[in-house]
């Protein structure tokens, strides 16, 4: 077995996706990247769903730009993550948009393609992967972790026998809400490891239950080679484990690493400033909390059904629906809590509650999504649920979801005019004319370095409060008055 | 504290002094190898709580007024959809039907005094009105417009995932009172739909 294991930092994609609802702006990465480049991590994943929609819709940044700039300063291979055939949202896209993004990515600078289907059903991987594989690009594939009857580790193996076949350099176990647990990791772990069969490992994990550091233990005395983490300040609770805390478990093991800690501390110090300066929350350490493995429903989701159970004065029913709800996943054929799936699942149980009749009304999407329109599901439907939804034998879909969408590039083209570049052609297609008129503003100047001093410095001058400031330090001094 | 190295850990503890003094006009503070000295530009406090949260750097608000608290908890379910929440937000409990997309008075259809026999096609969820299949198609139905059980006559969208309302009964649409991308309610009328009215086929 290894005794080495990679870190892959998360920090700047799904730690702030988690803890700051995915708003780290470009302006605050660069100028920490020069020092994040010398920490020593394998990998640093920049792109991801949330990560490309947020920077189009809320920060009004375009997400080319930032991969670009983010690239240009990093000699640490960057990594990109994808949404199989539905990229950065929960739609699918034809194979011509799924493959030019591909090659975007690589063309702005990422190195490895990270790609997961929320089903599992690899056949959504195909386009993404084999688009890499044509431009050298190297590909991370994911399975994603779920707990059911049907998901057992003989169901893991198979997934990850079939992303090898696809040709996955990588593969991971992908826990979106952090339900697995040491004991699971035990069985599991050792069972993919043999059927990976020394095709490289990497663990994707949250800290929702508080157990994921126990999980990555298991995972280093399984031989895997990468872990993904992120730096203390934007480590723990709904993120991944600090890799402080998993580089320590390392050492005690006698598990080798590449981290620089005085540089990592430099880093990390960095985070926790700007987590101050930017008023954002750090991760909190979250307790074990048994109730994450009944219903599986994300706790940001729970929130906001808490909020509209109440607006219907029926915020007493939450146990019922949750309870409903695991009922809907096991009708459902066991989807993934995650959305689009953790949606349906929710927004089902309180139609059936509220309705006092089980699937009175149905969702067009879930329907699809019984249909086979996303892709093959873990388990077959319920009989109940069948009779309910009323869905004929030829609507029913059984190839592979791409193969039903018509292409896009060459219309896009012709409507788009040659003068547009494939970035631009690309956003196009993904978001409307109002969306991104706001990305054309010329692009932020950015720094590229800055110590604690610097930004010191720079915090007093934005006090527009202050008459006069002196600062002295270190055989520096300033002054400035108005 | 260091002599020669600033750290983020310095900085950070010099920032909470700065700000937890910032009903003072003069600050000055020495420490080590470090002074700072500061004044205010007006004997008046420092503005704190209209400051927006993500407001980069311009950090005048003393660190109790932090908005974290409340971010943290949903984040990642605010990240996919924040502008879903808002909208709900916005809208609080209307229970009465107000609009009359057909241009009849408001007053003649609040939800009490509908005409005898006519049937209501109700929301069955909390949600938003969509009116057409997608933004500038022709809508799925219009008043004076006959429909059968099975005619679509809008959406309702629930965290993003579309419902296909039916009419379930036949009839002529007297009238469509909520307007498109409306919020609307569990059990608020949607349409009133007239079935002995209008050109019976």
């Amino acid at each position: 077995m290894e005794r080495k294991v990679g870190f892959i930092d998360l920090t700047l994609r799904d730690a702030h996706q988690c803890l700051w609802s995915t708003r780290m702006t470009t302006e605050m990465m660069t100028p920490i990247l020069s020092r994040i480049d010398k920490v020593g991590y394998s990998y640093i994943n920049i792109m991801g769903g949330a990560v490309f929609d947020v920077c189009v819709r809320y920060l009004h940044e375009n997400p080319w730009h930032r991969i670009k700039t983010l690239c240009q300063h990093l000699k640490t291979p960057a990594d990109g993550l994808i949404r199989g055939q539905s990229l950065y949202t929960f739609e699918l896209f034809p194979d011509d948009i799924v493959a030019l993004n591909v090659r975007r990515l690589a063309a702005n600078g990422i190195t490895m393609l990270t790609t997961y289907d929320a089903l599992n059903d690899n056949r959504n991987l195909i386009s993404s992967v084999s688009a890499a594989r044509e431009i050298g690009m190297m590909v991370n594939a994911m399975m994603v972790y779920t707990l059911s009857p049907v998901h057992t580790d003989s169901y893991y193996q198979e997934r990850t026998r079939e992303l090898i076949a696809l040709g996955a350099d990588h593969i991971s176990i992908k826990d979106p809400t952090g339900l697995l647990t040491p004991e699971r990791a035990r069985t599991l772990f050792p069972a993919v490891y043999r059927a990976a069969n020394g095709t490289p490992i990497q663990l994707h994990s949250h800290c929702q239950s508080g157990l994921a550091p126990e999980v990555y233990v298991e995972a280093m005395k399984n031989g895997f080679s990468f872990l993904h983490t992120a730096v203390l300040p934007l480590a723990n609770g709904a993120s991944m484990p600090a890799v402080e805390e998993i580089h320590r478990r390392a050492c005690e093991m006698g598990i080798e690493t590449a981290l620089d800690t005085n540089e990592l501390a430099e880093v990390s110090g960095y985070f926790n400033w700007l987590c101050h300066r930017e008023r954002k929350p750090k991760g909190k350490v979250a307790e074990y909390n048994p109730a994450l493995y009944e219903h599986q429903v994300p706790g940001g989701m729970i929130s906001n059904l808490k909020f509209q159970l109440q607006s219907l004065n029926i915020g007493h029913r939450l146990p019922e629906i949750l309870e409903e709800a695991s009922r809907i996943r096991k009708d459902l054929g066991y989807p993934i809590v995650v959305s689009p799936f953790a949606q349906y699942v929710v927004t089902q149980a309180v139609l059936n509650v509220v309705q006092g009749e089980r699937y009175k009304t149905i969702p067009d999407e879930i329907r699809k999504y019984a249909m086979g329109y996303y892709g093959k599901l873990a388990a077959p439907l319920s009989e109940e649920f069948m009779d309910r939804a009323d869905i004929k034998p030829e609507e029913m879909r059984s190839g592979r979801p791409g193969e039903y969408i018509p292409a896009w590039v060459p219309r896009l083209r012709s409507e788009l005019g040659a003068a547009v570049d494939d970035d631009d052609l690309l956003l196009a297609a993904f978001y409307n004319k109002e969306l991104l008129d706001p990305l054309k503003k010329p692009a932020a100047h950015y720094t590229y370095r800055t110590s604690p001093l610097i930004e010191l410095i720079r915090y007093i001058g934005k006090r527009s409060d202050l008459s006069r400031a002196h600062i002295k330090f270190a055989g520096i001094e300033i002054t400035v008055g108005s | 504290m260091s002599d020669r190295n600033l750290s983020y850990e310095d900085l950070l503890q010099i920032l909470k002094l700065v700000e937890s003094s910032s009903q003072f006009a003069e600050f000055r503070l020495k420490l080590g190898d470090i002074e700072i000295d500061l004044r205010k530009a007006s004997p008046l406090p420092a503005p704190c709580s209209q400051e927006p949260p993500s407001s980069s750097g311009k950090a005048l608000s003393p660190p109790e007024m932090h908005p974290s608290a409340k971010e943290g908890s949903s984040a990642k379910a605010a990240g996919e959809h924040p502008q879903k929440a808002d909208q709900r937000t916005a809208h609080a409990g209307y229970g009465e039907t107000m609009f009359d997309a057909g241009g009849r008075s408001a007053g003649e259809v609040s939800s009490d005094n509908f005409p005898e026999g006519v049937i209501l096609i109700k929301s069955p969820m909390v949600g938003t009105f969509y009116h057409s299949p997608e933004p500038g198609t022709s809508p799925f139905v219009e008043v004076d417009q006959w429909v059968t059980p099975e005619t679509t006559v809008c959406i309702i969208e629930v965290m993003k995932l579309m419902n296909s309302i039916k009419a379930g009964h036949s009839g002529n649409v007297t009238h469509i009172l909520v307007n498109d991308g409306e919020p609307v309610e569990f059990g608020q009328v949607l349409m009133v739909i007239d079935p002995n009215g209008g050109k019976k086929e």
